[in-house]
């Protein structure tokens, strides 16, 4: 078997974040691989540096935020060095982002199908009415049952989860090959979370996505992803498999994380029942 | 809607967006702005006091002189000395707003608490007075208090009062409303604590910052406001060595070239605002600080 | 759907109007009679004789009890009749009719002045947060709004008529010897555009500069804070994030920013509107601008009891109607808002 290539390739990441005052390292050498068409998760606490990651790789660091070292490429892309033009030739068609809180990340004053248009327009040369029928095609793939009622409301109108699936089909509708989902699901109730994680996995292997999943719940690893790299204190510490660093962390911190979640007993289970 | 913060709009949220640099309670705004009001106030009496003009002393042979070494701001067409009554003036123009926005204060706080503290009909009847009085232009509302009652200073006084209450009103009784929110402050009233109390433990500490930038805020508008009646001849009349009044009298002469009878008057007035608004956003930013 | 709500909320706002109004015209009373004594004494001059009084009285109905005058001017000031001016002996809303376009006018131009400059200072400053540049504007703005409109406009008076020459003598809306449009709402700029008088067009901007600057410049300064404000909070907010994300160009996203940032802008706009309406005054009168506001002025100089109060109504009135506008018109362009 011939390993797959590679989608997304961060290697030796750093980054400061420089105000007048003082420099912050951020991310100390970060190196994350994500194979074609598979999911990655990208486990840590908060402030843990997965979110700057992603941000990274989306050219979107907060002000003051500079690469100091470090590659990132995209099959053979190298993104840094790109200008802001170059990166929005790649944000859409082949990168797209999946962003925290469904209900901020939309715009306020648009309705749904004016911002998909809007989204649509920033890359493909459509005409309205073939921009609208995409539109409503991307919001039904999202999992919404009446595309028509979704595509004329305002984002306000909106419940979480269905703010979320217009989210995902906004990010989606360029057809990109990466998709980065940056804790999709943290601000949901428990029960649409899991329909947000089905739909991602179910979009992931329908349009063989590559997706970087960015979570602080080792349980949505343990169930949708196929490898994992854990992050603490602006490092990766651990990185493989996820069978394999689920059940035989080699790293003291994976450990902690792993008994601190409702994984332990679940892994503990299996372990015994594989053993 | 209910923006109805008048014309200093603006000022509010002047701290929104700074930067985390400043850490200290005592900003360079606070000092700038206390310094020049020490700065007006003590000129006020040290300045006339050292003159060699009186600040209602005319002087006709002197009349509409530039500005020299003997009249530092020139003469005005009575032959006042423009430098000692501009000097002057702070006695009136500081001591008249504060007064008048202070009175302001203590009836919209007075009547605050009272809204605030009686649910139903009442607060709400004195809500929407001060709702509709807010809704007039305050120069309008001024002016014709004023001109009516009689023109003079204790008019201008109760004017000012007037149009600032409501502002006061609506300030004192929202932080009112967000405390009576607050769980311990509910258990206090189950408990029977006496309302003076919780006023004094609880709502007026928590008020006093925003009251104090409203009262920085509403003193500089006031400043404007009782100069603007002056230039209009309605309150203080012509002779006072007040900064509106000085600008009507130097009006005319703007138009003719004699700058400074005009410039100088309004340079202070504007000052003294300057001053105040600097204090209030100093308090504000302050306040951010100690939060 | 969403157009009938908006249509529901009109009908619902514009019947609470009357009780508003019916506000706006008791406060006008009790303010305008219960804040000095009879004001017929104050019109009559200190050393008028009974009988003169009494006429006064009866011709500004003072000689009636307070109940019996309020009943008068709240049935007068439905039918929008205020009587008699005393000064110019016209019935004061043709006083005022005539000379509201003017001041409408003259507002209305400066707010859009000091919208241009407000807005797109206060968006340059909110993209340059932290820099000189933003550090410049604000401090320009922190400073104007200290400054006196009436100090202002004489220091424009100065430079631009006295020393430079570029402005038109402080006379009002058109000079004696400027060729005049054809009178027919009474405020030049628009008149010479009705009228299609180019030559008067050129008069009456000319005349306009220097107040509306004067105004605009200073409304500036709260709107610049105010878009700074508003800017600064939609740059940082989610949604830019995901638009830059989805690769949308720069320009896109400025107007987004741009066209989220603006409701609040729209707000304080409409508030400004209606202060200026009375706090024109001071302008109107350096610039000897004819307008209501002036006409207020010189009322109010001159006691002229019916035309105070029948001003000081209208402001109060005209202020009640544009935050409904402001209203509907936030509305219409924040979906956000809950019908």
């Amino acid at each position: 078997m011939s390993a797959p290539a590679t989608a997304l390739q961060v290697t030796d990441l750093s980054v400061d974040i420089v105000s007048r005052k003082q420099r912050t390292e951020i991310l100390r050498g970060v190196s994350v691989e994500l194979p074609e068409g598979t999911m990655r998760g990208l486990v840590g606490e908060t402030g843990s540096g997965k979110t700057m990651t992603a941000r990274a790789v989306m050219g979107l660091l907060p002000p003051g935020g500079t690469i100091t070292s470090g590659s990132i490429t995209l099959g053979v892309q190298e993104l840094i060095g790109l200008d802001n033009e170059q990166l929005n030739e790649l944000r859409g068609p082949v990168m797209s982002m999946v962003f925290q809180n469904p209900r901020t990340a939309l715009y306020p004053m648009h309705t749904v199908e004016r911002q998909l248009g809007s989204i649509i327009e920033a890359h493909q040369d459509l005409r309205k009415a073939a921009r609208r029928a995409r539109a409503r095609e991307y919001l039904a793939l999202a999992g919404i049952p009446d595309p028509d009622r979704v595509a004329r409301a305002y984002p306000h109108e909106l419940s979480g989860g269905m703010a979320q699936r217009v989210v995902i089909a906004a990010a989606l509708i360029n057809e990109p090959a990466i998709l980065i989902a940056d804790e999709p699901t943290t601000g949901l109730d428990a029960t649409v979370q899991r329909q947000i994680l089905e739909l991602l996995a179910s979009l992931q292997s329908d349009l063989s996505l590559s997706v970087l999943m960015i979570t602080h719940d080792l349980g949505i690893v343990a169930q949708y992803c196929d490898s994992l790299s854990v992050m603490h204190e602006g490092q990766v510490v651990e990185a493989g498999e996820k069978r394999q660093v689920l059940r035989q962390p080699a790293e003291p911190y994976t450990q902690q994380l792993i008994a601190a979640s409702e994984l332990s007993e679940v892994g503990h289970a299996k372990q015994a029942g594989s053993a | 809607m209910r923006v109805l913060t008048r014309p200093w709009f603006g000022l509010r949220g002047a701290a929104a967006g700074r930067g985390h640099g400043d850490h200290r309670l005592l900003n360079p705004a606070l000092i700038a702005g206390i310094a020049l009001i020490v700065m007006l106030v003590v000129g006020s009496f040290l300045v006339p006091a050292l003159s060699s003009y009186g600040p209602r002393q005319p002087n006709p042979a002197d009349a509409l002189q530039g500005p020299s070494v003997s009249h530092l701001f020139g003469t005005d067409e009575t032959g006042f000395d423009v430098f000692t009554r501009v000097w002057y003036a702070p006695r009136i123009d500081l001591t008249i707003a504060a007064a008048g926005v202070g009175l302001g204060l203590v009836i919209g706080v007075t009547l605050g608490v009272a809204a605030g503290f009686t649910r139903g009909l009442v607060g709400e009847f004195v809500l929407r007075i001060a709702d509709i009085v807010q809704s007039f232009p305050v120069l309008i509302l001024a002016l014709a208090l004023v001109a009516l009652a009689g023109n003079d200073r204790t008019n201008v006084i109760w004017a000012l009062a007037f149009v600032n209450a409501p502002i006061f009103l609506r300030l004192i009784r929202s932080r009112v409303l967000t405390i009576r929110e607050q769980r311990f402050i509910e258990a206090a009233i189950a408990l029977g604590n006496p309302t003076r109390r919780l006023l004094r433990k609880h709502v007026l500490p928590n008020a006093l910052g925003p009251v104090v930038v409203q009262f920085g805020i509403s003193m500089g508008y006031g400043i404007i406001l009782l100069a603007g009646l002056a230039f209009l001849g309605v309150g203080i009349q012509v002779p006072t060595p007040e900064w509106g009044s000085m600008i009507l009298i130097g009006r005319s002469n703007i138009t003719t070239g004699q700058w400074w009878t005009a410039i100088f008057p309004g340079l202070f007035l504007a000052i003294a605002v300057f001053a105040f608004n600097l204090l209030s956003d100093g308090v504000e930013q302050a306040r951010e600080v100690s939060r | 759907m969403r157009a009938r709500r908006i249509a529901v909320l009109l009908l619902r706002r514009l019947l609470f109007m009357i009780p508003i109004l019916f506000g706006v015209i008791t406060v006008t009373f009790f303010v305008t009679r219960l804040a000095g004594g009879d004001p017929a004494y104050l019109i009559a001059g200190a050393f008028a004789t009974p009988e003169v009084i009494a006429e006064i009285q009866a011709q500004i109905g003072t000689d009636k009890s307070i109940g019996q005058q309020y009943v008068n001017f709240l049935s007068g000031a439905v039918r929008l009749d205020f009587g008699e001016a005393i000064f110019t002996g016209n019935p004061v809303q043709d006083d005022l009719g005539a000379r509201l376009p003017a001041t409408i006018e003259l507002v209305a131009f400066s707010l859009a002045l000091g919208l241009i400059l407000g807005v797109s200072s206060g968006v340059f400053a909110a993209r340059r947060r932290g820099r000189k540049s933003d550090k410049t504007v604000n401090a320009t703005s922190f400073s104007l709004l200290s400054l006196p409109d009436f100090w202002f406009g004489l220091i424009l008076l100065y430079v631009f008529f006295f020393k430079l020459s570029w402005a038109p003598p402080p006379v009002g809306q058109l000079s004696a010897n400027d060729p005049s449009p054809t009178d027919i709402t009474g405020a030049a700029v628009l008149d010479s555009i009705i009228t299609a008088n180019p030559a008067a067009l050129k008069a009456a901007v000319g005349h306009a500069a220097l107040p509306v600057v004067t105004l605009g410049v200073l409304l500036a300064a709260p709107i610049s804070r105010l878009t700074r404000s508003s800017m600064l909070e939609v740059l940082q907010a989610d949604y830019m994030q995901f638009g830059q994300a989805c690769g949308f160009p720069k320009s896109r996203l400025r107007r987004y920013g741009v066209r989220a940032a603006l409701p609040p802008v729209v707000t304080l706009a409409g508030i400004i509107f209606s202060i200026l309406i009375g706090g024109a005054v001071l302008v109107e009168v350096i610039f000897s601008w004819g307008g209501a506001a002036q006409y207020a002025a010189t009322a109010i100089i001159q006691s002229d009891y019916p035309a105070i109060q029948a001003f000081v109504f209208v402001a109060g009135a005209i202020s009640v109607f544009v935050f409904l506008i402001v209203d509907l018109l936030y509305v219409l362009i924040d979906p956000r808002v809950k019908l």
